[in-house]
This record gives structure tokens, sequence and C-alpha cells, in this order.
């Protein structure tokens, strides 16, 4: 892919300011002529008022519009579905639930899902590259520490899409860039604290992320076009039509790109322990010798170029039956710390995914099934091993809602396959490298699967106390022991004003390709005999051996052969047994409507992760042969060993493995959103929380407890949306967090001042953070907006996630057309 | 650090902030107008009663008008109710926003009475049903619901909102 737009940055501005500018003067005096103003409506009398026609006083309130105090009760009463499956306010939800709708996305100005899920309490959003986050649901993140890169992803979180699950079967994390849907096409995002696999399935072990699209307008046509352009040339746009071509078909459709640079052109070398150029980062590690990448495949500039699409057909025969047909393609390539490559965390990832799903809601029978298929490059360049593959999942979930009076029973079936295929990458890999040592991550087409039943129960006493009980089993495929998930959810409404709530639940991580399937051999060295034997052990030697022979040994020492071969194995591979990672988590919670202006939402946890697995190393064997006296003597001595190494062969197996690993987490989230006057609103959010791990074993195996410093132990956000009038919003909103440490793995050797540099290389201090963005805009024709938007507006540059790029000041100007 | 626990500060004053601005109004006036466009069977009696389920605003600002007006002959009554068959008597019901979960069960208790059950952004058996379209007020209007409960409704108030069957 390439840049698409050649515009300099001072032309877009030119031009922002003179859309900012020229509405202004042309237009406002017109409408003041004609109409009183929302000021002059607000204080006429109850009498003025109802003596007008009801025409009039329609028009007047379309001019006042909805008051902030209802735009308050809108989000209090906003509904969701995510938490029970059912339509149910946000105040009546069972479970910690938030939610951030269309309205509220616009107004912060969030360009993306991740962006938008700062909005949300309970969340850690960490940019890694311009663009490029790291979302954690509580925390868990980089749970195990000392470990590889790819292992800081979130991988215990499900994210959906509809209710179609999104996340990759790799490692189960999610791969935001591949979403194919716009950002103004979000409807709301519903995220659900704690687990929920008893309701979903695997991976719903921190959290569920539902991401809901629009669901089409009444219009004949409604289109709407977002651009913005700001530095690190960073173009952004996004298109939403929805068409209503009769009373039950409609069609809509998004699309999106997203082009960035990253804020910085350095990389961090994991051996120096520094920012450096890009090819300095490669010097040390084997040198240009090194065989794991190829570092030309990486760009210093690029952070970010994306495209994406989809059509969605809904046809709603009545009220009871509704069908939609959805599908849509993406192509993408992300440079993110996620499969690093030893020397430095950054990797180019590409997809070019297609998606396809289809659902249907008869009556009170629900079906689901979808597709997602294409092309994956988790690091491009990367050789050993080639992280190349084609992919497909396929997911197909039916369930019935039985409602009995006031109970109502869900039995659901569903059934999951994914299969990742390297074989052609590899193969081509080979060809282009003239070597056919190398391995792809899989070796070959892999599968993960699972067929599950659940059965939930939802009942309802007196109008106020709900008890809840769920229950799921997955068999998985290659996975001995079947995954039991269950949620006990008891809420009590105490008065229309406040609701208590108490839960437990267990859920637990999917069984995904790369925990079951890697296998691969990286050749660390194999390259021309070294010489491995000293002077003082040569000269030690000829002591050793019949004098006679001594003038007939080379002058030098003879050189070694030395070979170092990892071997990467999946549970598969290796045999081994893998149990899934699984959470445990008790909840309580209330939420209360101090007043019209003010909600509070307060939730304590407290959760316990075992089970967690990486790889391991097993076992190290040193092979070797040694020379033989009759080698050493051109061939005059005899067939004795002469002791002296001629080839050392190192095999070191790392396996898949569970740890001992216990860890727990206690916390406190709290929300509270307050409308102070008529046109201001806050939102307050902070999460305190502590993780404690048992059991941990460092890379030097030494086993440990200690309270974990890798999540931050206060997070949260404050917003405030300012609207003085209809024409003009205001969004100013913060995302903050402590400080913390994060610890990638490093390489134990017998060197102790090496292994201690090591060990300092891969520690980041990630300094707590006031992230503060705003935005402005002007609504100069009808519904089409003008907007100035900024990121990270206190010039903090310090990088949010581990030796990732430092996150700099980003500046938007954008332009909204509805019609 | 300084900064957050600042913000935290001034988000606690905010709590405390004393607050008040328009609630209900629009939605009250709103009401009042609709008795002007629609016909009871048997007039509204000595009394025409808006019933109001659960605590709402609402009922300050529909109390507000019934002090300046009345609907035909008859005084306006507002009452707040706990339960829909409170309401049997009304000439119209009231649903807000946080009790629309009730309304098929209200629909239900009152089939067939003649009673203008208005909801607020709920889906369902409503005669009438606000709505915000583009943070506008709006409402939806069911003519088929309001014929079942035998109540006349003038066109030009069909034309004025947003019908739904």
């Amino acid at each position: 892919m390439k840049p698409y737009y050649t515009i300099s940055l001072k032309a877009i501005l030119l031009f922002l300011a003179f859309l900012i500018i020229s509405p202004a003067y042309s237009q406002q005096p017109n409408n003041n002529k004609k109409q009183p103003t929302k000021d002059q409506i607000l204080d006429m009398s109850y009498e003025q008022l109802l003596n007008l026609p009801f025409e009039d006083l329609i028009n007047l309130a379309n001019i006042v519009g909805v008051s902030t105090e209802e735009l308050l009760q809108m989000i209090l009463n906003k509904e969701v579905t995510t938490a029970s499956k059912m339509k149910e306010t946000i105040f009546e939800s069972p479970l910690s639930t938030s939610a951030i709708s269309a309205e509220e996305i616009r107004l912060s100005g969030a360009n993306t899902v991740e962006e938008a899920l700062r909005l949300i309490p309970g969340m850690i959003v960490r940019e890694k590259t311009n663009g490029n986050y790291d979302v954690h649901i509580r925390g868990f993140d980089n749970v195990p520490p000392d470990n590889f890169t790819y292992f800081s992803e979130n991988m215990i979180s499900l994210v959906m899409i509809d209710g179609v699950p999104v996340y990759n079967n790799v490692s189960g994390g999610t791969f935001w860039e591949t979403l194919p849907i716009s950002i103004n096409q979000v409807e709301r995002i519903d995220v659900v604290r704690g687990p929920a696999s008893a309701l979903y399935g695997p991976n719903a072990a921190s959290g569920v992320i539902n991401i809901i699209t629009k669901q089409g307008g009444n219009k004949k046509i409604n289109v709407s076009v977002d651009e913005r352009m700001g530095n690190f040339n960073t173009y952004l746009g996004d298109l939403y039509v929805s068409s209503k071509l009769s009373d039950k078909f409609k069609v809509t459709v998004g699309a999106k790109y997203d082009i960035r640079d990253r804020y910085d052109d350095q990389y961090y070398s994991f051996l120096q322990g520094k920012y450096i150029p890009l090819q300095d980062s490669f010097a040390g590690l084997g040198g240009k010798n090194y065989r794991g990448i190829n570092e030309q495949s990486l760009s210093t500039k690029r952070a970010r170029e994306v495209l994406g699409g989809n059509v969605n057909l809904l046809y709603d025969l009545s009220k009871d039956i509704k069908f939609k047909l959805s599908g849509g393609i993406q192509d993408s390539k992300v440079q993110t710390a996620f499969f690093e490559n030893l020397t430095t965390p950054l990797s180019s990832r590409t997809s070019n995914m297609g998606f396809f799903s289809f659902q249907g809601n008869v009556k009170n029978l629900i079906a689901l099934v979808s597709y997602q298929g294409g092309h994956q490059n988790l690091s491009e360049g990367m050789i050993s091993p080639v992280v190349e593959y084609k992919m497909s999942n396929i997911n197909a979930n039916l369930e019935y809602n039985f409602i009995f009076k006031n109970l109502s029973i869900r039995p659901g079936v569903n059934y999951q396959k994914a299969t990742y295929d390297d074989s052609k990458y590899e193969k081509e890999m080979r060809i282009a490298q003239n070597d056919n040592s190398i391995n792809g991550l899989f070796h070959g087409a892999r599968t993960t699967g699972l067929i599950a039943g659940s059965l939930r129960a939802d009942y309802m006493a007196f109008d106020k106390l709900r008890l809840i009980g769920a229950a799921r089993v997955d068999k998985y495929d290659y996975i001995k022991k079947n995954g039991l998930s269950y949620q006990f959810i008891a809420s009590y409404k105490i008065d229309d004003n406040n609701l208590i709530r108490a839960s437990y639940a267990q859920a637990n991580r999917g069984a995904f390709v790369g925990d079951l399937h890697a296998n691969f051999v990286n050749q660390i060295t194999n390259r021309a005999p070294t010489q491995v034997i000293t002077p003082d052990q040569y000269a030690f030697f000829k002591t050793q051996i019949p004098p006679a022979l001594v003038p007939l040994l080379p002058a030098q020492a003879p050189q070694t052969k030395v070979t170092y071969n990892q071997y990467f194995m999946g549970s598969e591979v290796s045999g081994k047994d893998l149990k899934l990672l699984t959470i445990n988590t008790a909840e309580v919670g209330w939420r209360s409507k101090i007043n019209n202006n003010v909600q509070l939402d307060i939730e304590g946890f407290m959760s316990k992760a075992k089970d967690f697995d990486a790889l391991i190393g097993n076992s190290i064997n040193i092979f070797d042969s040694t020379y033989t006296l009759r080698e050493l003597t051109s061939g005059l001595g005899p067939l004795n060993s002469s002791g002296l190494p001629k080839v050392i062969h190192v095999e070191d197996t790392l396996f898949y493995l569970n740890l001992p690993l216990v860890a727990t987490q206690y916390g406190i989230s709290a929300t509270v959103n307050i409308s102070v006057s008529k046109k201001l609103q806050f939102k307050v959010y902070g999460t305190w929380q502590q993780t404690k791990l048992k059991t941990h074993i460092s890379p030097a195996k030494d086993t440990s407890d200690f309270t974990f410093k890798g999540t931050p132990s206060f997070y949260g956000g404050l917003t405030a949306i300012f609207v003085p009038t209809s024409k003009w919003n205001l969004f100013v909103g913060s995302y903050f967090y402590t400080s913390q440490t994060y610890n990638r793995y490093y390489r134990v050797t017998t060197d102790a001042n090496a292994t201690a540099t090591a060990k300092a290389n891969a520690e980041d201090h990630i300094s707590g953070k006031f992230i503060l963005d705003a935005k402005i805009s002007y609504k100069f024709w009808k519904d089409n907006r003008i907007y100035i938007e900024g990121k990270n507006l206190l010039f903090d540059n310090n990088r949010e996630f581990g030796f990732a790029d430092p996150v700099k000041t980003l500046i938007l100007g954008g332009v909204n057309f509805n019609f | 650090m300084k900064k957050i626990r600042l913000l935290c500060c001034l988000a606690g004053l905010c709590y405390f902030a004393t607050v008040l601005g328009q609630n209900e109004k629009f939605k009250a006036l709103f009401i009042y107008n609709f008795t002007n466009y629609i016909e009871w069977p048997g007039g509204s009696g000595p009394a025409f009663t808006i019933a109001v389920f659960g605590d709402s605003p609402i009922i300050g600002e529909l109390q507000a008008i019934s002090k300046i007006k009345k609907v035909g002959k008859s005084p306006i009554e507002v009452v707040r109710v706990n339960s829909p068959v409170e309401a049997g008597n009304a000439q119209i019901l009231f649903i807000p926003a946080a009790k629309k979960k009730s309304l098929p069960d209200v629909a239900k208790a009152l089939s067939g009475k003649p009673i203008l059950i208005i909801s607020d952004n709920a889906q369902g058996e409503f005669g009438i049903n606000f709505i915000e379209v583009d943070q506008k007020q709006s409402f939806q209007i069911s003519k088929l619901n309001m014929e079942l409960r035998k109540l006349k409704v003038n066109s030009s108030l069909i034309a004025l909102g947003i019908p739904v069957n």
C-alpha cells in the first residue's frame, strides 16, 4: 500500500480555517433574525408556551433540542444487550456493564474503537504506535511478566461485532486494525467487565467488548462522510450509508481508511538497552548473520495503513422475525509491538481478510453463522519462523429463549473451527532464501475447534430481585479436560433509584493454534566452524598425548562447528497436556441515581487467575563429537578420541506449558455521571487495583511472590461535554494512569554481568500519564460539521507501552457531512 | 499525579454542585397539546386525569400546566401511580423512560381501556412514544393502538408525529 495523500499540512490547516470562518460569518446572522434563541425560549413562561399552536411549540422544541439533562438521562438509561443477551438499561444490568453511544464517540473525537474504549471505566488502553493500541479489561496485562512481547497482548477478552467473535485464533488476542467497520458505523460499544464465558464462550475471561453497529435509519437514504487530516501524515476517512428500500428491507454500507506515520523513527534495541536507528538495532545479535528478520521489511515511518468496508442487508419480516446478512473485507498493515524479532519489539503485521455472517431471529430462536478468512503475516520479513499463513474461522451458534412469566431459560449450542495453514509461505520462503531448513510457525495446516452447550436461567421475583444462573461446557479439540464456565448473579432493586448486585463467575481462555501447534526450529547459530578451543586448552592437550604425535599436530588449535537450535513446540506437538487459563471473579456493585442529574456506579471485584501457559525452557541437550587423533595428525595417529570438540550441537527445547503462577487481583471501580448545568456534563471514572503474583518463575528460574507492577494501580478518565449553543460542541477529556513497569523476557547466561545487563535492558518504567484530548465542532449547515481535535494536548511525549514509540501530540482537522 | 488529584477534587465539587435546569417541560407541554387532538369515549368526566407511573420530574411540570389549563371544561388532575391498575380511570398514563421495561405489562393490564398510553423512548404497545431524533424532541404515534382503545385521533396530530403501527 502506498500513501494516498501528498497534500501538505499547511494547506489542510488553511482549508480548515476557511471552512471554520466562512460559515460562521455567512450563515448565523440569517438564522438569528427570524427565530428566537434557545435561551429566549427557555425564558418563556408556561402561559406563553401553552398558548402557542402545537406546530409552533414543536418548532421551539426543535430549537431547544434535547436538554443536557435529557442527554444525561439517555446516558443513564442507555440500553445494553451484552450483559444478559437481552435489552436492559445500564441501570438494570446485573453485571459490571458500561456503554458508550455513537453520540459520545462523535463528541469525543475518538478515531478508532480502541481509542473510544478509553471513555469506558475499567479499561486499560495504551498507545503503542500512532493509532495502534494495547487494550485490556481491568488488568492481568503482561501476566506472567518476563515474557516475549507476543504474550503481552490481551488474550483473555472476548471482542465481538454484533455478537460475532473477532479475536484471532493464533493467540486469542484481537488485531484491532482488522475490524472492517468504521467508527461512524458504531451505534454503541458495550463492555462487560468480569468473566462472561458462560454466556459467550471462550475468552470472555476478563470481560467482553461488543461493538454494536447501526442498523439503518428510517430515511430513504442517509449518507455520513467524515474526513480528518493531521500531523504525522495522519489521514482518516469514514463513510456510512444506510438506505431503507422498503418497510422491511434496509441496506447499510460502511467503509474506512486510516493512514498514519509513526511518532518516531527509532527502535528500541533489547541488546543495547536504548532507542537507536533501525539498522543499528540488528547489530550485535548475530549482526547481518542473524536469520530471524529481514530488516528491510520494516518501514521506519509508517505506523498504520488500514482499509476496510462492509455491506449489511437487514430484512425485518415482522416484529419477531428478523434476518441480517453481512459481508466485509479489509486490508491492513500496522507497525506495532506484537510478534517481536528478538532485536526490537516492533514488527509489521499485514492482514487481508474477508468476513461473512448471517444472523436470524425467529420469535425466540436466535441463530448465528459467521466466517472469517484470509491471509495474515504477523511479522513481515521474519523467516525464523515464517509467521505468514492462510486462515479461516467458522462460528455457529443456536439459542432458544423460553419465557415463562418471570422466568426465562435459554439453552444454546455453539460450534467453532479455525484452520491456519502456513505451508505455502514456508515453501515460498525456502525457495526465496534457498534454505530448506526454514520453518513456518505451524509447519503445515493446523486446526483448533470446540463444540459447546450452554444453559442460562433468568428469574425476576417481585419486580425487584433478579436471579441468574448460567453454565457452559466446552469440549475442545486437543484439550483433554472440558472447559466449564459459569455465572451466578443476583441483583436487587431497592427502589427506582438504587440497585445492588453481586456475582460469582468462572471463565476460561480458549485453546488457540499457537499454544497447541507451534512447531518450528530457530537455528540461532549454524555457521562455519569457529575457534572454540582456547590456546591454553590446546597447550594442555599437547601434554596429554604421546610426545611423538605432538610435532604432527596443526600449529593452531582446530576449529569447532557449533549449532544451537531452539525448538518451539505447542502442547499438541510435544504431547504435553495443557490446561486452559481460568479466571474466577467475585463482584459486588451498587448503582444509584442520586438525583436527576447525578448517577453513581461502584463495583468491587476480586479475581483469581491460574493455569497461565507460556513457552518454557524444558531441556537443553548438548550433543558433541570429538576429533580423533588420526584426524589431527594428517592420518598418522591412532583412531582414539582426542577429547577436543569437533562438533557441538545444542538443542534447547521450549514447550507451551502451564505455569504454577497464580495471579490475584483486587480492585474498585467507580463512575459518576454529572449534569452540572443544562450546558455542561461531566463523567468521572477510575479504577484502583492491586495484583499479586504467587509462584512466579523468572527466566533465571527463581521462584517468588510479589505485587505486580505491570498494571497501573490507578487508571481512569474524566470527560466534560460543553454545549454552549446548538451549533457548537466542545469536548475535553482525559485518560490517565499511574506509573507501571513492563518486564520483557531476558536471556540468562553464565556471565552474571551479561545477565544483569539483559535484565535491565528488558525492564521499562512507564511514567504515569495524564492524556488530555479535546474536540471542538461547529455545525455550519444543517447537520454538517467541521471540527478540530487534539490528542495528548499536555505534550507529554512519554511512551505508554513497554519499549514502543513515544506518544506525541496529534492535531486533526476534519469535516463531517450528513445528508 | 497532582493533576489527577486536582481533577478528582473538581469532580467531587461537581458532585455536590447545585443542579438546576429544564427537565421534562417540553414533554409535559406536548402531552397537554395531545389532548386537543384526541377524543375520549364519553368525554373526560369531572376531571381529566393524567397518571404517571412511578417517580418522574414530569409530574411537577404537568402540575404546573394543570394550574393554568383545562382539557375542555374539565380540570386536569395529575396523579402518581405505583401500578397500572391504579390508572384504570385515567385518560392518559405516562410511562417514564426508567419504567419503559414495564410497558408490555402495562399495556396488557390496561388492555381495551380508553387510556392513552404515552411512553418515553420505549418500544411496544404505546399510543404515543417520545423519541429523540437528531437531539430534537419528537414522538411516534400509533393510530392503530389508539383506535383499539376507542380513542379518536385527529389526522393532523398524526402528521405532526412519526406514524407507526
